[in-house]
């Protein structure tokens, strides 16, 4: 009797452990995305995304170069950026960059449309409106669109800052695009300067109550909000410490395969 | 057939580019490797143990964030927990992910892009749950007459020796739980931490944004919640994560993880270095947007 009862505890035990036991996934790639853009917008984006000072001088032939080519930019970021491009969000960024870096009230129309339509990216969900999303970050596509609309909003308020009115229209169009984002940075541009406040009054009239709060989002320095005092405090264990951060030499390549491997961590691949 | 794929985006453009050739270097990944408790059955079959400089893989993906944790302040090697988050903020996800020191990469089901599994919702309750209550129960218990506030006084500490010794009896068996059939207290970071689009089983995912900080934000971000910190509010009205819906943090003073990713997203955008524009602007966009959307209580305050 108690034998079997042994057995049955064991089955048991054994089926749940096969039951909680996660299978190890394969991956595997299956596609590039390719960007084709001219020469100038193609030379922004790699100096966009490799310089880090706007003073460079990398970066400011490319912009130069961009202001040389305005129609060719326009063309291609109209492209990049429509409804029906699969581009994604990375060049998307990257362009959008450009366009504000131009300062050209001709890329007011392209930086518009990106900034008071918000849209996700491909691979898009069916229906016109997203519905309720399950997990806090499984929200990735509207995170992402979202972004890009920023990106658009910093390019109009420098168009508004260079006494474009028609930028400055846009700004408060945006206070009633249906995002919390959007609308917190347009009221924030609004309320950035004196000049702006019939422009803010006017934007407000159209917030809805619930919302009224984000008008009051004041743009602060890093150093000037909360810090956490002491991370320690927050540590799930003891600290463990651990090995001395490798030196680097400024951000440069290391040689490849100059030690073995070691504590089971992957091989660098030769050739 | 593999269970799930991807498409790679220009690495130029998410940083994958500029951070590639910085991790292909025996040293930082020998040294990575432990200190982030990489397990190493996790990253096979496709997800770059094999080729871990080949940054259209998982694995250099991931490197690349953690080298950007690592190496964004000017001076690096300060990573005293008095600084500030850009200086800090490595060395924590770092103590963090050791902790549980397993992390692992898998498919995940389309939606998350990391997720935390293990003790942490049982650990907060000592940490904090029984600590917040306690306070409030005692500052409600001076509003009381002083002939009547001793009850109150008793009743505090009745709750708070109850409050932490389900604590203990909830860790305790969670512990048991992922030590013996649990599968282990571990971080998994999903195919949309790598890549902004895929499948999974079969089906199209992903539309978002996985540039090369992007993947340091979550990283920080799954570290806090190992830090025993779990989200304690509904999102505001408007929310793009679901309005009223659980998973926000209630304020910025709770120091949770939304407060932890901005935080670090903000001082890498003022003060990053080894880095470019266009992953600081992009840092700047998503903590704003998470400034707007993931606290019940608005912070009062945006990146500039």
């Amino acid at each position: 009797m108690w034998g079997l009862v042994a057995i049955v505890g064991l089955a048991a035990i054994l089926a749940a452990v096969f039951l909680t036991l996660r299978r190890r996934t394969t991956v595997g790639e299956v596609a590039s995305y390719q960007a084709d853009v001219g020469p100038d917008l193609a030379r922004y984006i790699e100096v966009v995304n490799s310089v880090n000072d706007r003073r460079d001088a990398a970066y400011v032939q490319a912009v130069e170069a961009l202001r040389g080519s305005t129609d060719d930019v326009l063309s291609d970021a109209t492209r990049l950026l429509s409804d029906e491009s699969d581009a994604p969000f990375a060049l998307r960024h990257s362009t959008l960059l450009a366009l504000g870096a131009m300062r050209d009230p001709a890329t007011l129309d392209v930086l518009s449309d990106v900034a008071l339509n918000p849209q996700p990216l491909p691979p898009r969900e069916t229906g016109s409106r997203r519905g309720p999303i399950a997990h806090s970050h499984g929200a990735e596509a509207l995170e992402a669109s979202t972004i890009l609309a920023l990106d658009a909003l910093d390019g109009v308020e420098a168009l508004a800052d260079d006494g474009n009115a028609a930028a400055l229209e846009t700004l408060v169009e945006a206070t009633v695009v249906d995002s919390n984002a959007i609308r917190a940075v347009a009221l924030a541009a609004l309320a950035a300067k004196p000049e702006r406040s019939p422009h803010l009054e006017r934007a407000m009239a159209e917030v809805p109550e619930g919302l009224r709060h984000l008008a009051q989002l004041r743009r602060v320095s890093v150093e000037g909000v909360p810090q956490v005092e002491d991370p320690r405090v927050h540590l799930a264990g003891e600290e463990l410490g651990g090995a001395t951060t490798p030196d680097i030499d400024d951000g440069a390549p290391g040689p490849a395969g100059t030690t073995a491997p070691e504590h089971g961590a992957p091989p660098i691949r030769e050739g | 057939m593999a269970d799930c794929t991807y498409t790679v985006p220009d690495p130029e453009a998410t940083g994958d580019a500029l951070y590639g050739p910085r991790i292909c270097y025996q040293p930082f990944i020998n040294w990575a490797w432990p200190t982030h408790g990489f397990n190493n059955s996790w990253w096979q079959d496709g997800w770059g143990y094999d080729d871990v400089c080949n940054i259209r893989k998982p694995l250099a993906r991931c490197l690349n964030a953690m080298w950007l944790l690592t190496y964004s302040a000017d001076d690096y090697q300060n990573d005293d927990w008095g600084t500030d988050a850009l200086h800090w903020g490595g060395r924590y996800v770092r103590e963090q992910l050791k902790y549980y020191d397993d992390l692992r990469a898998d498919c995940g089901d389309g939606g998350a892009v990391a997720t935390t599994t293990g003790c942490q919702w049982s650990r907060q309750w000592n940490e904090w749950r029984c600590t917040a209550g306690y306070e409030e129960t005692k500052r409600e218990c001076r509003t009381w007459h002083w002939l009547f506030s001793w009850i109150c006084h008793l009743y505090a500490e009745v709750k708070n020796f109850v409050c932490t010794l389900w604590g203990w009896v909830a860790v305790g068996a969670c512990t048991l739980w992922y030590g013996t059939v649990g599968g282990g207290q571990n971080v998994t970071l999903s195919l949309l931490f790598f890549y902004p689009t895929g499948t999974v089983g079969g089906g199209a995912v992903g539309g978002g944004n996985r540039d090369v900080i992007a993947r340091a934000g979550t990283l920080i971000h799954e570290a806090r919640h190992i830090g025993d910190k779990p989200h304690n509010g509904n999102f505001p009205a408007g929310s793009i994560y679901g309005a009223g819906g659980g998973g926000a943090d209630s304020d910025w003073n709770y120091a949770g993880a939304w407060m932890y990713e901005v935080l670090y997203l903000w001082w890498f955008y003022a003060a990053g270095t080894r880095t470019s524009i266009a992953m600081r602007q992009s840092a700047k966009q998503e903590a704003n947007v998470i400034l707007t959307n993931a606290f019940s209580t608005s912070p009062g305050f945006l990146v500039p």
